[in-house]
């Protein structure tokens, strides 16, 4: 681009120009104490609580405590040169962090600032980090389905846009599997999705993010990072400052979601930033505002009505339980707040269950409205099939001799739960979900082994992709199974399995 | 001792406390805060024996026979003594300090009496001190008190601090702010 000399000097006389020789007033206070990231300062009388303090060697600070005598900041950025003395300025500002369609695509910190080296991020909008969520008269119940491309989940647990979905397990259960899928499968979907990395190694949000971009995910994407080396003001504010981006893009009436990953270590920021506040203890050594701090977080996730634009925020926030302790203070909490869990366990992801949900203890309060008319179709009985199938596992891992119906209820429920089952990245779009659960409902899968459900099932797929593109096109359109489409897709699937056992035959020999 | 927000506090109180019996007891506020400068100054002096008042490990009645035996001939008036003997009691003279200039703002905004540090980039003429010093006063409603200093590397303009406020018009912070209003202009 070609800079012309005469442009510059037109800007700067315009500048110039316009300059006035104002007197800058600001109030100040000094610091009477620093330490682990936190400052005390004496003066600033008139400060607001949440307003954001400059300090020398740009650091600044947030008001957290304002007390008789002093006020206490939280403060972001490198502390080892504030010192005693150090005056602070008020800025009369509260906490914003950049938004805009030009943050899609980037990796930032819980201030918004770049940290992909990918250069500075040209926005001009800025949304205050904590915002008071949407009242009542301005939603709408949620209605429209947020597909995250995992069928066990999509089946039986449906979110939708605006819901808020708890996703709790022990570590190495696979939560942040499910975000990544999720992530991948609104490709093209008009969902931006931000994720937000509290208290996480590094080098695990390096690989989200690499998989991200591997996947094509990162175009509709936003990372917010507050790893686990970074202060703990960092880690407190960046879920909101996640929540803020996405508010963007719910205002302009778009849709967003965001992922909140965990909220366990950000509740352990935030008993770090109390206790060095010096607030009371409660519970766990967690404050007493522990719950109104997930509240207002999770309370911003919203489906907005008709008349305020029809945006919606989904918000899946995450859990780490220790030992599948659901039971601790801030899982129950956060189970409290939201519309639901998806509960992952351990035991099920050892023994081959992936994604490991527990369909027992997973619910979606949110249910059939969240989903298209025909996964309801073929998915509504699931949950029970399933619940009597484990109760008649557990029945006849003591016997062997078996009536006929129970032996059926058995093999079917082997099957459903060997349906469920899903490798990671790979999410499904909704028609092949239907097709691969009408299959297990209907019968299909009852004569081949167990261990063929899968290979099937790819097969199915690409058989439905390459023969019968029409009739996935059919359920996509018309979002529901009526006769002949039932009868297509039983005839589409019939036809499959002939092909795939004269194929087996065929290699047998 | 370290200025902490707690000695903040415990500070005011005394000093609040003092005050009022200043003015119950019609004293003279400015004596007594000149005795406590120069007690002050004493005990920064001698940290062993401002180390000692605020011992615990020292018998209280010991540190106060000290006190009354340092500071009775000096002839200081009765309420000061009285505070000195206070504080040495509850093992808080290392906080002495703190209480004078909490004293200090006390009586300041009793008499509406407003601090100001004038910072200029070159010597102004009593004549500039006198008008700058007017309009101060009406600012702030108050009799300011100015202190005049210099640094040139202001290069024009002042930099007045009165309490918590700054009024800055120095040319160096212009500059900056001018800099950064092009750096962000797009």
């Amino acid at each position: 681009m070609e800079i012309k000399a005469d442009e510059i000097t037109k800007v700067l006389r315009k500048q110039i120009g316009e300059y006035e020789a104002g007197v800058d007033v600001s109030e100040v206070g000094t610091i009477v104490s620093a330490g682990d990231g936190i400052a005390r300062v004496h003066g600033l009388e008139r400060v607001m609580y949440g307003e954001l303090v400059e300090l020398p060697h740009e650091v600044f600070g947030l008001a957290m405590n304002l007390e008789e005598e002093s006020v206490s900041l939280v403060l972001f950025g490198d502390t080892t040169h504030i010192k005693e003395g150090d005056t602070a300025k008020r800025t009369g500002r509260i906490l914003q962090v950049p938004v805009g369609d030009a943050m899609v695509g980037r990796v930032v910190d819980g201030l918004g600032r770049p940290v992909d080296g990918k250069g500075p991020i040209l926005t001009k909008e800025s949304n205050p980090v904590e915002r008071v969520a949407a009242g009542v008269v301005e939603r709408q119940p949620v209605k429209e389905p947020l597909q995250t491309g995992i069928k066990a989940i999509d089946a039986m647990i449906p979110i939708g846009r605006g819901q808020r979905e708890l996703i709790i397990g022990d570590r190495q259960t696979g939560k942040t599997a499910i975000a990544v899928d999720a992530i991948i499968n609104q490709k093209g979907k008009g969902v931006i999705c931000i994720y937000v990395a509290v208290g996480q190694k590094q080098s695990t949000v390096a690989q989200v993010v690499r998989t991200l971009e591997e996947h094509g995910a990162m175009e509709h994407s936003i990372i917010v990072v507050a790893a686990a080396s970074d202060p703990a003001s960092l880690q407190y504010i960046a879920p909101y400052a996640g929540c803020a981006m996405g508010e963007h893009f719910l205002f302009k009436g778009g849709h967003a979601l965001c992922i909140y990953d965990d909220l366990s270590k950000h509740a352990a920021a935030y008993r770090e930033i109390s206790l060095l506040l010096r607030r009371p203890p409660g519970r766990e050594a967690y404050p007493g505002d522990v719950f109104y701090l997930h509240s207002r977080l999770l309370e911003r996730a919203v489906k907005l009505s008709d008349d305020q634009g029809g945006g919606s925020l989904t918000a899946f926030p995450f859990i780490e339980t220790q030992a599948g302790d659901i039971s601790a203070y801030v899982p129950t909490n956060v189970i409290s707040i939201t519309d639901g869990q998806i509960y992952l366990e351990s035991d099920l992801f050892h023994s081959g269950v992936r994604p490991a949900v527990n369909v027992g203890n997973s619910v979606s309060r949110v249910g059939g409205s969240a989903q298209i008319r025909a996964m309801r179709q073929v998915a509504g009985t699931m949950r029970l099939d399933l619940a009597q199938y484990r109760e008649m596992a557990t029945f006849a891992q003591f016997g062997s001799d078996l009536d006929k119906a129970t032996q059926a209820q058995l093999a079917k429920g082997e099957r459903l739960v060997e349906i469920l089952k899903q490798d990671q990245y790979q999410p499904l779009p909704v028609g092949k979900q239907i097709a691969a659960i009408f299959a297990a409902n209907n019968g299909f899968l009852d004569d081949l082994p167990v261990s063929e459900c899968r290979a099937f099932e790819a097969g199915l797929n690409k058989f439905l992709d390459d023969r019968h593109p029409g009739t996935l096109a059919a359920i996509d359109e018309k979002k529901k199974l009526d006769d002949d489409l039932t009868k297509e897709l039983s005839q589409a699937i019939t036809n499959f399995k002939e092909e795939y056992k004269s194929s087996k035959e065929e290699s047998a020999a | 001792m370290k200025l902490s927000g707690e000695a903040l506090v415990v500070a005011n109180r005394y000093a609040k406390a003092l005050f009022q019996v200043v003015l119950e007891k019609k004293a003279d506020a400015e004596r007594i805060d000149r005795e406590l400068r120069d007690v002050s100054a004493l005990l920064e002096a001698n940290p062993e024996l401002d180390r000692m008042l605020g011992s615990p490990a020292v018998v209280s009645s010991k540190r106060i026979a000290i006190v009354k035996q340092l500071f009775g001939k000096k002839k200081l008036s009765r309420t000061t003594m009285n505070l000195l003997e206070v504080m040495t009691a509850k093992e808080r003279m290392p906080i002495l300090p703190m209480v004078r200039t909490a004293y200090r703002r006390q009586v300041d905004e009793h008499e509406k009496v407003e601090n100001a540090e004038v910072l200029s980039s070159y010597v102004l003429s009593k004549k500039e001190e006198k008008a700058l010093i007017g309009r101060l006063s009406e600012i702030t409603g108050k009799t300011v008190c100015a202190e005049f200093s210099t640094d040139p590397e202001l290069v024009g303009g002042l930099i007045i601090k009165i309490g918590n406020l700054i009024y800055d018009s120095s040319v160096t912070t212009q500059l900056v702010r001018f800099k950064e209003r092009l750096l962000s202009t797009p």
